[in-house]
């Protein structure tokens, strides 16, 4: 079943251990510490987890805003 | 004919290294970062004038004086490592006379890493099954430590040092394991995410850190890896008619606790059908899987009849995945 923005907001907060109310749709590696390379990691167990999508490894290393991370899903036809 | 594994041997670098040891004097990580994002507690680091071939020289003595096995027995060494005494010659010609094996032996090395011991088990049981070789001497280590820039944590923080030693022979009496097929495979597009770039031929030297250690793609790596590892291990088992249930144990290359903890969500295993070790030790290449096999066994966790899957996969990229069936009470 195709996924909710709102869920994903709050899968990627789980996955960079930050408070749900930190993660909107423009935020980005660039401006939240807790998104290191460690948390890239963490997102890419996590979509192939919870949504059962393998990246190519070229593509992990783009995960580094939730824009990214949506048009991922998006692109999958994974989003609601 | 058939291929058996008849013994491993395990064999740590002595000196161990806590978090608060290696976090000390180095800006923006804590102790309870690196276990939290690892799983490793400690690991074991090899002294400066101690090498893959030291640690692999003793697993194998230890193997030796552990299982009974006759040195004299063996015809063939096959030493994986990545960390070589020397350019050349091999380490394993240094091992033949360190070991006292008879001048008889084939003895040659396999450099890979992490993938390197389910390559050693195709290799070997290759080797049986041809007639070609009786007992096979497999030597697993690595001092990947020695690679890695103390300043770099995200890198310094998985890896420990150690060897193991295994005995693959034709004799099925008193082993450990009947060793099955294997898949194998290999993507050279993924070697520079995973890399020491200088110190031999492309790059002899440089003033570069990020040249002279280990550099390491963490995203890249674990895409690939959570991609290939369910394709190889689904390919091994379409090879032999089985399917992931029929499984009793899935025994991955424990790059990190955490790592492996990882795989068992994404893949919705049960936890119980996969060893997790090493949280002690770090992550010691191509030494990993056949270190959790020595513990499964000192603690009976597997039973006789039971089918495991040994994944290995890793830098190169390359992985193997190799059925086993386990013999040993």
């Amino acid at each position: 079943m195709p996924v909710t923005v709102e869920q994903v907001l709050e899968d990627i907060a789980q996955c960079l251990r930050v408070e749900p109310a930190e993660i909107t749709t423009s935020t980005s590696a660039a401006e939240l510490p807790a998104w290191d390379s460690l948390a890239v990691v963490e997102l890419v167990f996590m979509l192939q987890r919870d949504y059962d999508l393998a990246l190519p490894p070229a593509q992990a290393t783009t995960l580094r805003s939730v824009e990214a991370v949506l048009a991922t899903l998006r692109a999958a036809g994974k989003l609601a | 004919m058939s291929a058996f594994l008849q013994a491993i041997a395990t064999e740590l670098a002595a000196r161990v290294q806590t978090n608060d040891d290696l976090v000390a004097g180095v800006d923006g990580w804590t102790a309870d970062r690196i276990l939290t994002r690892t799983g490793v507690t400690e690991r074991r680091i090899a002294a400066a004038d101690e090498t893959a071939g030291d640690l692999c020289c003793r697993a194998a003595e230890r193997l030796f004086a552990e299982s009974g096995i006759d040195r004299a027995t063996i015809d063939t060494l096959i030493v994986c490592t990545q960390s070589p005494d020397y350019f050349l010659p091999s380490t394993a010609c240094v091992l033949q006379d360190r070991l006292q094996l008879p001048q008889s032996v084939a003895a040659f090395d396999l450099t890979l890493g992490c993938s390197g011991y389910t390559y050693g088990l195709w290799l070997a049981r290759s080797l049986v099954l041809s007639e070609s070789s009786s007992n096979v001497l497999l030597l697993a280590g690595d001092t990947y430590s020695k690679y890695c820039r103390p300043q770099d944590l995200a890198v310094a923080s998985l890896f420990g040092d150690g060897a193991t030693a295994s005995v693959i022979t034709r004799s099925p009496e008193s082993v450990w394991a009947k060793i099955g097929p294997s898949v194998l495979g290999t993507d050279g597009r993924g070697a520079a995410h995973l890399i020491v770039r200088a110190g031999a031929s492309r790059l002899p030297t440089s003033e570069t850190p990020s040249d002279r250690y280990l550099h390491m793609d963490g995203a890249e790596i674990a895409s690939f890896a959570v991609a290939t590892v369910k394709t190889v291990v689904t390919n091994l088992l379409d090879k032999v008619g089985l399917r992931w249930s029929d499984i009793d144990a899935f025994v991955f290359h424990q790059a990190s606790p955490t790592f492996v903890q990882r795989l068992i969500a994404a893949y919705r295993l049960p936890p119980e059908k996969v060893p997790l070790g090493l949280s002690n030790v770090g992550n010691t290449c191509s030494a990993t899987i056949p270190m959790v096999l020595e513990q499964c066994a000192r603690s009976a966790r597997f039973q006789p009849g039971q089918t495991l899957v040994l994944v290995g996969f890793g830098v190169g990229y390359s992985w193997a995945a190799t059925l086993i069936e386990w013999k040993k009470d």
